[in-house]
Order: structure tokens, then sequence, then C-alpha cells
């Protein structure tokens, strides 16, 4: 929008190529070009800031929480309503203190998000790199495999597998890098078979460069940045679909408190305490709609087009 | 135009092939053996040998899957371990239940959505506009439970404009006014997430277009706005709105099985969240695998729509 706004990208070199060229100088101004372009998108600076202050108080839980969130309260007895004195958030059905319980809930809640994430975005890599690597019928095996997963709708496929495998945390997060396994191999795949036709890895292979090299040198570190928009911007999606799991009874067993279960839990006190249910509900609206904001502004503050487009 | 139906259709066959073979496979992630499970902890090697002979387990893994499929085909998806009685006379009612639900969820879904979409982007930065777009954002990153239980509380318990839970009041079973009655909420609860989905898509659609010299040709004849909008804007934004209508169908199901909890619906979706406690695999397997080829024929329909809409791939 305004006309000051980052004038190095639109003249520099396109970005990959750069990059392979002069490694280090250029990789540095380009994060920090990205850094500048997301301080200026004021919705995703405020995502990122409520995301990590649900993960510091996750993370502070045993610090920062009022009470120990498995044991009822003596003063307040159930259902306190919000705003009791010493229970901001009001008592659940045996009186644990709801607002303990959300700042320990995010201790499950954000993992089982993130660690799907991680362990679909490192299998996809494999997957995507072998498949791309190994030529027509590698590929052709691989992806037609993997395209079969995009037939099931993704909530059913990870409650079917959640179910079958037994509740739990694990089985939850197995679940869910399941139905995002498809996604990240094909980004990889796609954008492996794209810069494998790119003049700079015809440069590398006729100056000698390995397959090996070739792979780790050049085509991993360009693979690396769609991954990791892919899994920032999935990640209010996979709180959102964990939250259900647990929802449906699918996660962690009780006690102990997850947002999901909490929201689950609250159900058969709706009609005269809400809160117990809608709240912690409201929790994983909040952080999941801060981690699509910020999200999308990493993903347009990675993207040299978007950024000066601003 | 045939041929290209043809060519979907055949494509199909080894996508639902493959399908099968992923849903087969899914048994066998049963942590030891469903046997196991049938029998409880105190079953005697002899009885667990009877049973896995019974059910074909001590057969190689591919014969087992021909012999399913088999089955499958033929329309018999085993027994229930929970209700004792073969899957697919558990599923029949239930099928058509969630269809009743996911239809009425798709098309509040597609007409809201692209209503909205189209509001939104004639009134492109106003507040209506910026209203439709924050509120479609958080539609679209909000848990179907979450909203389930708010409208659950705020329209049946408080305001008591709409029965909390079930398909029919007690004795009116098959009345289509008590069901039109019944359906709103878990419906609206269910096609939020699509509605937004599909609303963004109109709106940025629109805008486009809008932008696209047809259009400044058409309002410098001097036409008026509302038509300019509405013949000529508006008709080319509807073949991507097909398009992601028939991929959300399939999210629908998704989301209707949250609302079928959380309003007991008594529809797949539902059966399966109490087959989720008793570990009843063969009805979870069934399930799964009529959603998904529901979902596969939903796709292939929308995808012959959207090619029979844009000229450029009716050839």
């Amino acid at each position: 929008m305004s006309a000051s706004a980052s004038p190095a990208p639109a003249s520099g070199p396109e970005p990959a190529a750069g990059r392979a060229a002069v490694p280090v100088r250029s990789h540095r101004s380009e994060l920090g070009l990205a850094w500048a372009a997301m301080a200026k998108d004021r919705l995703a600076v405020a995502g990122l800031v409520i995301f990590a202050a649900a993960v510091l108080a996750a993370v502070l839980a045993p610090l920062v929480s009022p009470y120990h969130p498995d044991v009822a309260s003596e003063t307040a007895g159930r259902l306190a309503p919000p705003f009791t004195t010493g229970h901001p958030l009001g008592t659940d059905g045996q009186g644990r203190d709801v607002l303990s319980r959300i700042i320990w809930g995010g201790r499950v809640s954000i993992p089982t998000a993130v660690a799907p994430i991680v362990l679909s975005s490192v299998a996809g890599l494999v997957l995507g790199l072998v498949a791309a690597f190994t030529g027509r019928i590698g590929s052709a095996f691989i992806m037609r495999g993997l395209d079969v997963v995009f037939a099931f709708p993704g909530v059913l496929l990870a409650v079917a597998v959640a179910a079958i495998m037994g509740p739990g945390m694990m089985n939850v997060m197995l679940a869910m890098s399941i139905v995002l396994l498809p996604y990240v191999t094909r980004i990889v795949h796609v954008e492996t078979v794209r810069i494998l036709r790119m003049d700079f890895i015809e440069a590398a292979t006729v100056s000698g460069t390995g397959r090996a090299r070739l792979l780790f040198r050049e085509v991993l570190p360009n693979v690396v940045g769609p991954v990791i928009v892919f899994g920032t911007t999935s990640l209010g999606g996979m709180l959102v679909l964990a939250a259900g799991l647990s929802f449906l009874g699918a996660g962690v067993q009780p006690p102990t408190a997850d947002w999901g279960i909490m929201a689950s839990d609250g159900r058969v006190v709706l009609s005269n305490a809400p809160w117990v249910s809608i709240l912690p509900g409201l929790v994983i609206v909040l952080v999941a709609v801060a981690c699509n904001f910020a999200g999308d502004g990493l993903r347009d503050a990675l993207d040299p087009r978007q950024r000066t487009r601003r | 135009m045939f041929k290209l139906i043809g060519r979907r259709v055949l494509a199909v066959v080894p996508i639902l092939l493959g399908v099968s073979i992923v849903t087969f496979l899914l048994m066998r992630l049963v942590p030891g053996d469903f046997t196991l499970t049938l029998l409880g902890p105190f079953a005697t090697e002899k009885r667990i040998a009877e049973l896995r002979e019974f059910y074909g387990l001590d057969l190689p893994l591919h014969v087992q899957y021909l012999k399913w499929l088999w089955s499958i085909v033929q329309g018999d998806f085993g027994k229930s371990i929970a209700y004792r009685v073969p899957v697919a006379q558990l599923l029949a009612d239930r099928v058509v239940n969630t269809l009743i639900l996911t239809f009425a969820a798709a098309l509040l879904a597609i007409v809201l959505g692209f209503l909205g979409g189209t509001v939104a982007a004639v009134r492109r930065f106003t507040l209506v506009d910026r209203a439709t777009t924050l509120g479609a954002v958080i539609a679209a990153s909000a848990p179907t439970f979450w909203f389930g239980l708010l409208m659950l509380y705020l329209f049946a318990l408080k305001l008591r404009w709409f029965p909390a839970i079930g398909m029919y009041s007690l004795g009116r079973e098959g009345d289509l006014l008590n069901l039109l009655w019944h359906v709103p909420l878990p419906a609206l609860s269910a096609c939020l997430i699509s509605l937004a989905v599909i609303l963004r898509l109109t709106r940025s659609g629109l805008l486009d277009v809008m932008g696209q010299d047809y259009i400044r040709a058409a309002r410098a004849r001097g036409l008026p706005e509302r038509v300019v909008v509405y013949r000529h804007a508006v008709r080319s934004v509807i073949p991507p709105v097909v398009n992601i209508s028939g991929l959300q169908v399939g999210f629908l199901f998704g989301s209707a099985l949250f609302a079928e909890v959380i309003f007991q619906w008594p529809g797949i979706g539902l059966l399966m969240f109490n087959s989720i406690l008793a570990r009843d695999v063969p009805v979870i397997q069934a399930v799964l695998m009529v959603i998904a080829i529901v979902f596969v024929l939903v796709n292939l329909v929308s995808d012959v729509t959207t090619a029979a809409l844009t000229p450029r791939e009716r050839e």
C-alpha cells in the first residue's frame, strides 16, 4: 500500500536463484525483509502475540495457574459462575478452576497440534523428494498411493484411525499426521519437480555435482520454505482438529485437561453452566484464529511478490 | 462432453479400489487382534484360534482382502460387535438421515455463502464487507462442536426456538414439518466452515472479475450496475464456486459428525461416535468406506459440472 515499503526484492534477482549463488548474505537479508514485512502486518503480529501468550502460559503452567487443574476448589464449590472471587472463569462440574484447567490444557492441546505438523513435514519431505528423484515409476507409486488418502474427508479419516487404534494422545497425533502427509508430500513433490527443471540445477549438474549433493545442497533448501509455510498455515486447523478428536473421546484420558475434553465434559451442564464448555471452546477459537492470522502473515511475508504489493 | 464424463468415471475406479485397500488395512491397525476385543481379557488360546479361523484371519493378507472386497460388493459389511446385527442393517436408515442433514447443510452453505460473498464484494471496503469477511475468518477457523454447543445453548435451551436433540419429536416420526423444525440447528452448525470458505471464494472471485475489461465495457455501455453485477460478473464466478462446493460436501460429512453428536441426530456420525467408545471396528470401517465412496462420487459430479460450465474445458 505505502510506496516506501521494501523496495529491494523487486529489483533483486530471483530469490531461489539468488540464494543458490550467494548463499549467506542474500539468505539473511531475505529473512530480514520477511521480518520487516511481517512486523507491518498488524493482524499477523496480533496473532503471533496471542499464540506466544498461549504457549508461554502452557509452558509456565505450574507457575501461573492459580490452582491445581485436577483438584476441586474448597471455597467456591461446584459450577461457580465466572467472576467469582478467586475463580475469574468459574469452576466446572467437579468444582475445578476453569482458568487453571484451560492453562494446563494448553500443555496437551498445543503439542497435539504441533507434533503432527512436524512429523508429517519430515515424512512428507522424504517421500516427496524420493518420489521426485526416483523418476516416473517412483513418483507414480508414491503419489498415486497418497492420492487415495485425499478420497477420505480428513476429519473422518483422523477419527477412524484414532478410534481403531484406541484412544490416546499418541494415536491422535499419528492419525492427524496421516491426514496431513499427502498434502505435504504433494507440495514437496511439485516444488522439487519444478526446481529440478531450473537453470541453476543444470548448472550444478554440469559442474559435476553428485546426486546426493544436488539433493541436500541445491534442492532441499528451496523446498523447506514452502513446507514451513504450509505447516504454519495449517497450525490453526490442526488445533481445531485435535480439539475435535478430543471432544469425540479419542484423545487424552481423564482427569488430564485438554480444551476439547473440557468442552465435551461441559455438555452435561450446558443449560445451567454454559461457561464450562463454551469458554474452553472460545480459547480454541481465539488461538486458532490467531494462528491463522500469523500463518497467513508469515506466508505473505515470505513471498517476495506479495511483499512488494503491500 | 461424453468423452470427458467417461474419462472421469474411469479415473474413479482405481481411487475406489485404493479406498477399499486403505479401509481394509486400517482394520489391521487394531492393536493385537479384534478377536481379543470380541472375546475379552479371559479368552482361551483355543477359542481365539477358532474365532480367527471363523473370520478368516489365518489366511494370507491378500486373500483376506479379496474375500472382504467380494462381500462388500455384495453389500455385506460384516457384523457389528456392539449391536450383534449386520452392519449393513445398522447403516441403512442412518445413511439416509446423514444425507438429509448433509444436504441441508450443503444447501445453507452454498446459498448463504454465495449471497454473502456477492454482497461483500459489491459493497467492498464498507462496514458490511469488513464484518462479513471477519465473520468468515472466525467461522472458518472455529471448531464445529463449539458452534454446535453455542447454538444448542442459545436457540434450544435458552430461547427454545428449536428442539435440542433428535430428528423428530416423539410420535411424529416421518412428519416432514417436524423434520424441518429439527434440522436448522444441526445443519447451521455443520455448514458454517464450508459457508465461510464458499463466501471468501465468491468474494475474491467476484472482486477479480469486477476489475476486468468486459465489466468496464458493460459499464461504459451504460448498463445499470444491477445488470452488470448480477448478469455479467456473477456468471463467471459460478464454475469455481461449484467446484469448491463439491469439495466442501466431503468436509461437511466431517462437520456433520460433530453436529450429529451434539444434537443426537441419528445418522452414521453418531453411530460412529458410539462405535468409538465400544471399539466397534466393523462399524467404523463401514462408515468410513461409505462416506469415502459418497465423497468420491460427489467430487466426480462436481468435476463434470464444472467442466460443463467452463467452455474451455468442454472440448
